[in-house]
């Protein structure tokens, strides 16, 4: 405790922390005075020590729960279709074939992305969609074979000078 | 078809060429074991056939008539840690987990073989599993415990 005659200046910060979507503002009360460095010999409570992992005995277990672990009711799977080749750009797309296919629900392609919105934000990044102008960024990994689902979509390499839909598409 | 699981007869009439990793997980709820890769590469899949690990995502569930099989569900009793499971938490071999299951399970059919097991028959013997997160000194050390005796609780 203090014994100077004045009380000591009381510091504060303010501080938002993000915990799962959630904003807090938390007010946090700086230390009256700075604290000394460690020393070489310090002997520390916290930093250095083993903590024991709070999810270990549900993974050893199998008890965890993944993504790939939930099901759902009528639960639909999604395959992500991209390009066959590194760097591709993509300038057509035709989607009936495949939206044709009993065992496939929806096509999910550029022109819908802006619309899928959860609690107001965009779920998909800038990356979902390349345009043929903003070639930077992913370059893609050619995939061999197919993957599950059936439907081939057309694929049209060809650059378009005013392509309609130009999202990366192939076989799926 | 009957199929013994965890030592529990369950009816089960699946697809012909159904893997027995979609079997446990889609019907009958075990996603204990996990499918990372689905093409025996990772070993994350894996159950004890008898006393053999095998890769489930390989394994077809027709060929598991009058088989026991174990899952990383049946290992303990509910509630309970298998030693194995124990010591993989006492010497924090375990990451983000997802391999953890299939590891468990090829570290108990190792001790079950060999009880005593050197560091090369350890590293054999998982070999099969891999871990993305690198926890394989932990692993090893692990198993090393229980075949010195050490405590792991």
């Amino acid at each position: 405790m203090s014994d100077s005659k004045s009380p000591p200046t009381r510091r504060f910060v303010t501080t938002i922390v993000a915990v799962e979507g959630r904003e807090e503002t938390k007010v946090v009360e700086l230390p009256e005075r700075t604290p000394a460095p460690w020393t070489d010999n310090e002997r520390l409570s916290i930093v250095g020590q083993p903590i024991p992992r709070v999810d270990a005995r549900e993974k050893v277990t199998g008890r965890a729960r993944y993504t790939a672990d939930v099901a759902r009711p009528a639960m639909l799977y999604a395959v992500v279709v991209r390009s066959p080749i590194p760097a591709g750009t993509l300038t057509a797309l035709d989607v009936d074939a495949t939206r044709r296919d009993a065992s496939v629900a929806d096509v999910i392609g550029p022109d819908d992305i802006p619309r899928i919105r959860v609690n107001g934000i965009t779920l998909f990044d800038r990356n979902v969609v390349r345009r043929p102008a903003d070639r930077r960024g992913m370059r893609g990994i050619p995939r061999r074979g197919s993957r599950r689902g059936r439907a081939a979509v057309g694929h049209d390499a060809l650059r378009a000078s005013r392509p309609r839909r130009d999202i990366c598409g192939l076989h799926c | 078809m009957r199929l013994t699981i965890n030592g529990r007869e369950r009816n089960v009439a699946p697809a012909p060429l159904e893997s027995l990793a979609d079997t446990l997980r889609d019907r009958l709820q075990l996603s204990g074991t996990k499918v990372p890769c689905e093409r025996g590469e990772c070993g994350a899949c894996t159950v004890l056939l008898d006393d053999t690990p095998v890769y489930a995502c390989l394994t077809l569930t027709s060929r598991c008539q009058d088989r026991r099989i174990t899952t990383i569900e049946g290992v303990a009793p509910v509630g309970e840690l298998h030693p194995v499971q124990a010591a993989f938490i006492a010497h924090d071999a375990v990451q983000c987990g997802f391999c953890t299951p299939g590891q468990v399970l090829s570290a108990i059919a190792l001790l079950r073989r060999d009880p005593n097991p050197s560091d090369t028959a350890i590293s054999t013997a998982m070999s099969g599993n891999l871990c993305r997160c690198g926890t394989y000194p932990k692993i090893s050390a692990a198993i090393r415990s229980l075949a010195s005796g050490e405590t792991t609780r």
